[in-house]
C-alpha cells in the first residue's frame, strides 16, 4: 500500500502561531488533523515563516506587504529544509500532499489576502482584507524550491481559516472530498 | 490578547512517534499522548521521524528552535515530549539543549515517556504533561 504523507501549514497543528485574533482553537486544529490521522495519512508540519520573521506579536499584513525581497529570501531559506523532507518521502515512493491555510498572505494555496493600500500607521478592518485567488508568498517559494529539484506535491488544497465567514464544518466536508 | 483569540500559550516539541505511531513497527501503535496534548490545548512543533538522516534533522531543528525561542521570549510555555526508547527521545533533545544554550535561553522542560509506562492511560499522561514549569 502506498504511504500518504500530508504537509500541513504550521498553524493547523499550532494555533499559537496565528496573528492576533485569528487563533480559532487553543492548539491543534483537531477537526482537520484528526480527520487525516483517522484516514491513515501521515502528518508533517511546515514551519511558520511569518512567526520566524515578524514574531508572534506581528500586525496583520497582506501578501502585498509580505512580498519583499527580504521575506522571500527568508522563505527560500526555510524552503530548503522543508523540501529536503518532502524529497525524503518522495524517494520512498510516498504520495505527498499539501494542506495550506487559504486566505493567508504566506500559506494560502488556493486563496490569499491582498490590499495594496495597507501600510504606514496600523489601522485595519477585516473588510479591507481582500481575499483573492492565488498562493501566499511562502507557498510560492516552497513550490519553487521543489520545482528546482524536479518535485511537486501530488495534490494540494487549503483550509480557508483566514477567509471571513469561514465555517469548519464546510472545510472538513471539503477536505473529506479532496482526500477521497 | 483579544478575547476572541483562543490560543493556549502552550506548546510542545513532540517526537514524530506520538503523531505517526504506525511508522514505528517495534513500538506500540496506540498512545494517549496526541489526544492529551490536543485536549489540553497544546500547539505542536513536530520533529521529523526517527529514521530521518541526523544531519538533515539538525538543519530541520533550526527553524523549530527559532520558533521556540520566540515563544519562550514572549512568555509562552514550551515543553518537549519524547520517548525513551527512541534515540535522543525522538526529538534530538541533546541538540535542542545545545541550541538553547547557544541562544541564551532555558531548554524546554523534557517530558521523557517510556513504553514501560502505560502510554494509554490518559490520567497518567495528563498528570505528566501538566507538571508546572
Amino acid at each position: 500500500m502506498v504511504r500518504k504523507v500530508v504537509f500541513l501549514a504550521n498553524c493547523l497543528l499550532n494555533q499559537n502561531a496565528k496573528v492576533a485574533q485569528f487563533a480559532f482553537y487553543p492548539g491543534i486544529v483537531y477537526p482537520v488533523v484528526d480527520l487525516l490521522r483517522s484516514r491513515g495519512y501521515e502528518v508533517e508540519q511546515l514551519p511558520c515563516p511569518e512567526l520566524t520573521f515578524m514574531g508572534v506579536n506581528r500586525w496583520w499584513q497582506t501578501k502585498d506587504q509580505y512580498d519583499t525581497p527580504g521575506y522571500r529570501k527568508h522563505c527560500r531559506a526555510l524552503a530548503k529544509s522543508t523540501a529536503d523532507l518532502v524529497e525524503y518521502y518522495k524517494r520512498q515512493g510516498c504520495k505527498v500532499y499539501l494542506v495550506g491555510l487559504d486566505g493567508s498572505p504566506s500559506s494560502g494555496v488556493r486563496l490569499t489576502g491582498r490590499n495594496p493600500a495597507w501600510g504606514g500607521r496600523p489601522y485595519a478592518t477585516i473588510e479591507q482584507y481582500q481575499v483573492v485567488e492565488g498562493k501566499g508568498v511562502w507557498i510560492e517559494e516552497l513550490e519553487a524550491e521543489l520545482a528546482r529539484r524536479g518535485l511537486s506535491f501530488d495534490g494540494e488544497t487549503g483550509v480557508p481559516m483566514d477567509v471571513p465567514g469561514f465555517r469548519m464544518e464546510d472545510a472538513v466536508k471539503e477536505l473529506e472530498k479532496f482526500f477521497e | 490578547m483579544d478575547p476572541k483569540d483562543k490560543r493556549s500559550f502552550k506548546l510542545a516539541i513532540v517526537a514524530d512517534y506520538f503523531i505517526n505511531p504506525a511508522r514505528y513497527k517495534d513500538l506500540p501503535l496506540n498512545s494517549a499522548v496526541y489526544d492529551v496534548l490536543r485536549d489540553l490545548g497544546y500547539g505542536i512543533l513536530k520533529m521529523p521521524e526517527a529514521g530521518y538522516p541526523p544531519e538533515k534533522a539538525a538543519e530541520y531543528l533550526i527553524p523549530v528552535m527559532d520558533q521556540a525561542e520566540e515563544y519562550i521570549k514572549r512568555g509562552y510555555q514550551v515543553i518537549a515530549v519524547g520517548l525513551k526508547e527512541i534515540q535522543d527521545g525522538g526529538i534530538h533533545y541533546s541538540l535542542i539543549r545545545e541550541e538553547a544554550s547557544r541562544r541564551g535561553i532555558n531548554p524546554p522542560r523534557l517530558l521523557l515517556l517510556s513504553t514501560s509506562e502505560n502510554l494509554n492511560d490518559r490520567s497518567f499522561i495528563t498528570q505528566k504533561v501538566s507538571v508546572p514549569l
